[in-house]
């Protein structure tokens, strides 16, 4: 394993702030994967599954038939303070990119995180949930790139499929989409889930196994080198945004659920209600209009009008 | 004189190299009086550590007699985030005196800074005013330490039962027998040079009076030293306040000190004016006040003492 700073940063007091690459197996062969996690810093969840897979891959790392990058911690200061931005500048990494070499820190460290990324086959963004939400572990993909080729014969959304996620989930692109790291690069996989700046074992592990299987698929890891039965991992469902109902409350105050993350609930079953905190009276109740599985779920009950508060997968005939 | 720097704690933080506490020492202790000098416990006091920072210039340059230990910032984590209180564990500093060994890393930094102080005569805690309120240059003292700054030429000397609160830097020090000071001006996260400057003049002024710079410097008196409470003027609606004097202002009776405004339409909700001759203090900084919140604060001319 290599290691290298892709990013230095004298901090105004004299303070030296560093971004590292860890580098397994040899550029000269095979495809290159990379795992980036820690853009924003309140998704440790990410930065946990980077060091897990950096544990496993030291073990094998002689049997690489390709290079594997991992970029453990990219906003060390938002981390460090558990926050989504980074601080002093107030400002999201995550719409930085592609940067500037010329700009204000978060610009350049995007940019240098762009330079070294170049040649990636695949770029693998390990996340976590958002804040205030629990989230089923997910593989995301632009909507648009699922067909596009990582190796030979090999697609985006095959690859997708093989993040022992029980979700892939096909996305739109947002209006701010093209300054995200996930937008920069054809062959992008985000995986998201958990709970928002918090680490949930289950979820951890489900992460860390499912990137050294999509290794698998990628040709970089013999797949009799897998510490578990590939059988065991999971064969996920795949959805475009129209079979993702998105639930948002019309009246401000305390969104208390009544359903759990992954339940089943039927078309116009509660949800939860809104509660006044001043009067505590209920003053709206969130009813699904389809039925489905509870994909995410808030669990920070402050809202506001118009705020999310579930995303369901539509099923039918339920 | 070139000072020796030394660390006097070494803090790891998750994600960046070790964050050094710095002292710099200049002369030797026991040969006359030990001064502690302490700027940057809170990080967005950027004012007082470059005060604090020509004054070492000068001190490079100057003659001393005995000791004088400075601390330039003790805060390196919140000034690089542009933060009051430390980002490590979300701590103000000066609230955790006389700190802790083995606790948070703000008791960390305070029982270091605390255990380095031990040996000085006196200690000088340099800030700058909160981020909302510009303060006018000035000295906090206890009554019984007011002949040491007799000659600093600070524009205003502020004489006090209490100084900083018990668990400050400060509180603790005087609790162990220490002599302190309290030096403000300006505002958090503003830099004005002017302020800069006269705060590092009234501690250059104050080592020359207490013996440690042998270098000539005129003694100057200070402008005003006043004793008791300022009179505060609070706003009586939100809005938009809007200022229209400066800190070390006088003011005539029925002056406009300023105004609120309506932040939509902007209509006139409120105008202040000098309730007698006065010297203003503070002056808020933050525009965005609620009902009930300082906007200015002046000495009556009639409580100015000199």
């Amino acid at each position: 394993m290599q290691s290298s700073n892709i990013f230095t940063l004298q901090t105004p007091s004299g303070a030296k702030l560093t971004v590292q690459r860890y580098r397994f197996g040899q550029l000269q062969k095979g495809p290159k994967i990379s795992f980036v996690a820690g853009v924003r810093g309140d998704a440790p969840e990410g930065v946990r599954v980077a060091f897990r897979l950096m544990r496993s891959l030291a073990t094998f790392e002689d049997s690489l038939l390709g290079t594997v990058d991992i970029y453990p911690c990219i906003n060390p200061l938002a981390a460090e303070q558990g926050q989504r931005l980074w601080p002093g500048f107030q400002i999201d990494q995550n719409r930085q990119f592609p940067g500037s070499p010329d700009g204000h820190p978060p610009a350049r460290l995007a940019h240098a995180l762009m330079q070294s990324l170049q040649g990636s086959d695949l770029v693998v963004e390990l996340r976590g949930a958002r804040p205030g939400f629990v989230e089923l572990p997910q593989a995301m993909i632009r909507e648009e790139q699922g067909d596009s080729m990582v190796s030979d014969g090999i697609t985006l959304l095959d690859v997708a499929r093989q993040c022992n996620t029980s979700v892939v989930w096909k996305r739109g692109s947002g209006s701010k989409a093209h300054k995200t790291l996930g937008h920069q690069f054809q062959n992008t996989i985000v995986l998201d889930g958990g709970q928002g700046n918090r680490l949930t074992k289950e979820v951890g592990e489900i992460f860390a196994d499912g990137c050294l299987y999509l290794l698998t698929r990628t040709t970089v890891l013999p797949e009799e080198l897998l510490p578990f039965p590939w059988m065991a991992m999971e064969d996920p469902v795949v959805l475009s945004d129209q079979e993702v109902l998105r639930m948002r409350v019309n009246t401000a105050g305390l969104f208390l659920p009544s359903v759990n993350l992954g339940e089943i609930v039927e078309s116009e079953g509660e949800l939860g209600v809104v509660m006044d905190p001043r009067t505590s009276t209920v003053v709206e109740t969130v009813v699904t209009s389809q039925s489905g599985r509870i994909m995410a779920l808030r669990n920070q009950p402050v809202v506001s009008q118009g705020e999310l508060v579930a995303r369901i997968q539509v099923l039918e005939g339920v | 004189m070139n000072p020796h720097k030394e660390v006097i704690l070494s803090l790891s933080a998750p994600f960046r190299d070790k964050i050094d506490i710095h002292r710099l020492r200049f002369g030797e202790p026991g040969t006359g009086p030990h001064i502690g000098i302490v700027a940057g416990l809170h990080g967005n006091e950027i004012g007082g550590v470059c005060a604090v920072n020509q004054l070492v210039s000068k001190l490079r340059q100057g003659t001393l007699v005995g000791c004088v230990d400075v601390y330039p910032c003790v805060n390196r984590m919140g000034l690089d985030e542009s933060s009051k209180v430390n980002p490590l564990d979300h701590r103000d500093i000066n609230r955790w005196f006389p700190g802790h060994p083995e606790g948070s890393a703000s008791e960390r930094i305070a029982y270091a800074v605390f255990e380095a102080l031990e040996p000085c005569d006196w200690v000088l805690s340099v800030h700058t005013g909160a981020e909302h309120i510009s303060d006018m240059v000035q000295v906090r003292c206890l009554k019984e330490n007011i002949d040491s700054i007799q000659r600093s030429g600070a524009p205003l000397v502020w004489k006090r039962d209490d100084l900083d609160g018990r668990v400050s830097l400060l509180g603790q020090c005087q609790a162990r027998g220490q002599s302190v000071l309290y030096l403000t001006g300006g505002s958090g996260h503003r830099l004005d040079a002017d302020i800069v400057q006269s705060m590092q003049e009234v501690i250059w002024r104050w080592l020359n009076a207490l013996g440690s710079v042998q270098d000539v410097v005129s003694p100057k008196k200070p402008d005003i030293i006043f004793e008791g409470n300022m009179t505060e003027i609070r706003s009586q609606c939100g809005g938009l306040f809007v200022p229209m004097v400066k800190p070390n202002q006088v003011v005539r009776r029925g002056m406009a000190l300023g105004r609120i405004q309506d932040v939509v339409g902007g209509d006139l909700l409120e105008t202040f004016e000098a309730p007698c001759e006065a010297r203003i203090t503070s002056v808020r900084q933050n525009p965005i006040v609620y009902p009930q919140e300082l906007v200015l604060r002046l000495i009556p001319d009639i409580q100015i003492t000199h």
